[in-house]
């Protein structure tokens, strides 16, 4: 019996990818914000060396979301291209679909590191900084409902700052200052 | 357990198991070098939608996948042959195999071809060594199977290779690929890996690494056969239950000789009056019994194993090694209830004489490791009576 091969390419799927791509785009630009409103996020900053690199995206073609730290405790939305400077940690999602679990927030990082779908290539400790600065800015981001989903634990915060805060991080990402 | 003066414990497979578990493939094969998998799969896999699952999840790998699909087994050197041209001509670099029991050996005998460049498999028949460094083999369980998908056995025509180095270096449980068999093919599952588990555990080559292997798979098996029988109500996904048990049962079998039971039971299967399966489930407890009576083993512990912390606990010390072979034939009764008979409590069940029982034992003991005829042939006497050894 003469056997059929065939030649299967992989394809892609563009929704997710679009829907990634803004997703981190606009995560990015938060993270930028919220480097120069909460105080949370600038000590992790602060914490973290000077001019460190990080990345977050879904292996093997991106996207990414690039930051670099900026001055004392500030941070500065780089792009979505990984390989165009060095990076000092890579978090990369090991493939689109666990990205998109992640970002249309039915499971958390946590949960996605635990469940072994997110790979840390760098310093684990200033992995977990990331992670709580990601959380932080999901927890300014989103409604409270979903925010739940998206964190491990949801903080209590005074809630006249955290409305405040969210404002002007939601006007700083979209003018991307 | 005793921790014996020297051991070797080697278990190659990484497994990956779970929600999603198949969209991790293109990660795992690129971290180990491939670029171009070579995917195939049986008439089963091809049937029951498990090809295109993992297809699926390959999307957005920016990877090149070669498949052949419904690979027969009817006339395997061929299949091999015709398969590891078809990777050669392809520039393939690895082999991800969907399919279950005698598919995962094609599988191993296809990439043992591939990895040393022979043109069959009549070398390592004839004593040649297994290189330790084969190409990536991947396996996509399902959870009709043999318990041998991923142990370094593999089982050729009449050939029985074995080596740590032909187990595979990835393992894929993920509910889209175990599927959703019939009852019958997950008792046949969940014994297959009891047996695995409780001869690893009480083997003579017994090491606490293997042990802890063997204790999770002989948990699991009991825990879906308990299912499958009735005595409890629902584990959530028998299915998964199963396939993990007989993923670990593999691997703690590992690449060492075979038991007493897997080797009486191949001898009843040759007869072609039971399967192998069929043949495990009888024999098991008849094999441990006569052990224990031998004094070679305590068999206390199986009854932590396959009754639980429990039972175990409320059982007076000296009741536990029988309480334990009483579990396991109360087990198998129920099982021969709920499957109709197709699974036996005796070998008379299965239609054996027992003029034929010297010849089965005899058989048993003519394989490369040497075994005392007249012990297997009393084992098969009492299994073939369902008379306990203690009565």
């Amino acid at each position: 019996m003469e056997f059929h091969y065939r030649e299967v390419a992989t394809g892609r799927s563009y929704f997710k990818r679009a829907y990634l791509s803004v997703n981190l785009w606009f995560m990015g630009r938060a993270i930028q914000a919220a480097s120069r409103v909460d105080e949370r996020v600038r000590r992790e900053f602060s914490e973290l060396p000077a001019d460190f690199t990080f990345a977050l995206g879904v292996i093997p073609e991106g996207p990414y979301m690039v930051i670099r730290k900026r001055g004392k405790d500030s941070a500065r939305y780089i792009g979505r291209k990984i390989d165009s400077q060095p990076v000092d940690l890579t978090l990369a999602f090991k493939h689109l679909e666990a990205g998109f679990l992640t970002f249309t927030f039915r499971e958390n990082t946590s949960v996605a590191t635990a469940r072994d779908r997110l790979v840390v290539d760098g310093e684990v400790a200033y992995a977990c900084s990331v992670v709580r600065i990601l959380d932080i800015v999901q927890v300014y981001l989103l409604p409270k409902p979903i925010a739940r989903m998206a964190v491990k634990r949801y903080p209590r915060w005074p809630l006249g700052g955290k409305l405040i805060n969210r404002s002007r991080i939601y006007w700083r990402s979209l003018i991307g200052y | 357990m005793r921790v014996p003066n020297s051991m070797e414990f080697e278990c190659p497979v990484k497994i990956h198991c779970g929600d999603r578990a198949l969209n991790h493939i293109p990660f795992e094969l690129r971290a180990i070098g491939a670029t171009k998998p070579l995917l195939i799969g049986d008439e089963a896999a091809s049937r029951d939608n498990r090809l295109a699952a993992v297809l699926n999840a390959c999307r957005d790998a920016a990877m090149t996948l070669g498949v052949v699909e419904e690979v027969p087994l009817s006339d395997m050197p061929d299949s091999v042959h015709q398969l590891a041209a078809i990777y050669r001509d392809k520039d393939c670099d690895a082999v991800v195999a969907v399919g279950q029991e005698t598919f995962i050996d094609l599988a191993k005998a296809l990439n043992l071809i591939l990895s040393t460049g022979a043109d069959t498999l009549a070398p390592f028949v004839d004593g040649q060594a297994i290189p330790r460094a084969l190409n990536p083999l991947a396996i996509i369980a399902s959870a009709s199977a043999d318990g041998f998908e991923t142990s370094g056995y593999l089982r050729f025509e009449t050939h029985i290779l074995r080596s740590v180095h032909l187990m595979p270096q990835l393992l894929f449980l993920d509910p889209r690929a175990t599927g959703r068999p019939e009852e019958m093919a997950m008792v046949e599952t969940g014994l297959n890996a009891l047996t695995n588990g409780v001869e690893a555990y009480f083997g003579v080559d017994t090491n606490p690494m293997k042990a802890i292997y063997a204790r999770t798979a002989t948990m699991l098996a009991t825990e879906a056969l308990c299912c499958l029988a009735g005595r409890v109500s629902g584990t959530e996904d028998l299915a998964m239950t199963a396939a993990h048990a007989a993923a670990v049962g593999g691997c703690a079998l590992g690449g060492d000789l075979l038991s007493t039971t897997h080797r009486l039971a191949q001898a009843i299967a040759d007869t072609g009056k039971a399967s192998t399966t069929q043949a495990k489930g009888v024999l098991l407890s008849y094999v441990l019994e006569q052990r224990v009576l031998e004094g070679v083993m305590n068999v206390d512990v199986l009854l932590s194993l396959a009754g639980g912390n429990d039972r175990f606990a409320r059982t007076p010390e000296h009741q536990r090694g029988q309480a334990a072979i009483y579990f396991l034939r109360n087990l198998i009764n129920q099982l021969f209830e709920t499957t109709d008979g197709k699974i036996g409590r005796t070998l008379q069940d299965f239609g054996l004489t027992r003029a034929e029982l010297s010849a089965i034992a005899r058989s048993a003991c003519a394989t490369d490791t040497p075994g005392n005829p007249e012990i297997f042939e009393t084992i098969l006497v009492h299994a073939w009576e369902g008379r306990p050894f203690a009565a």
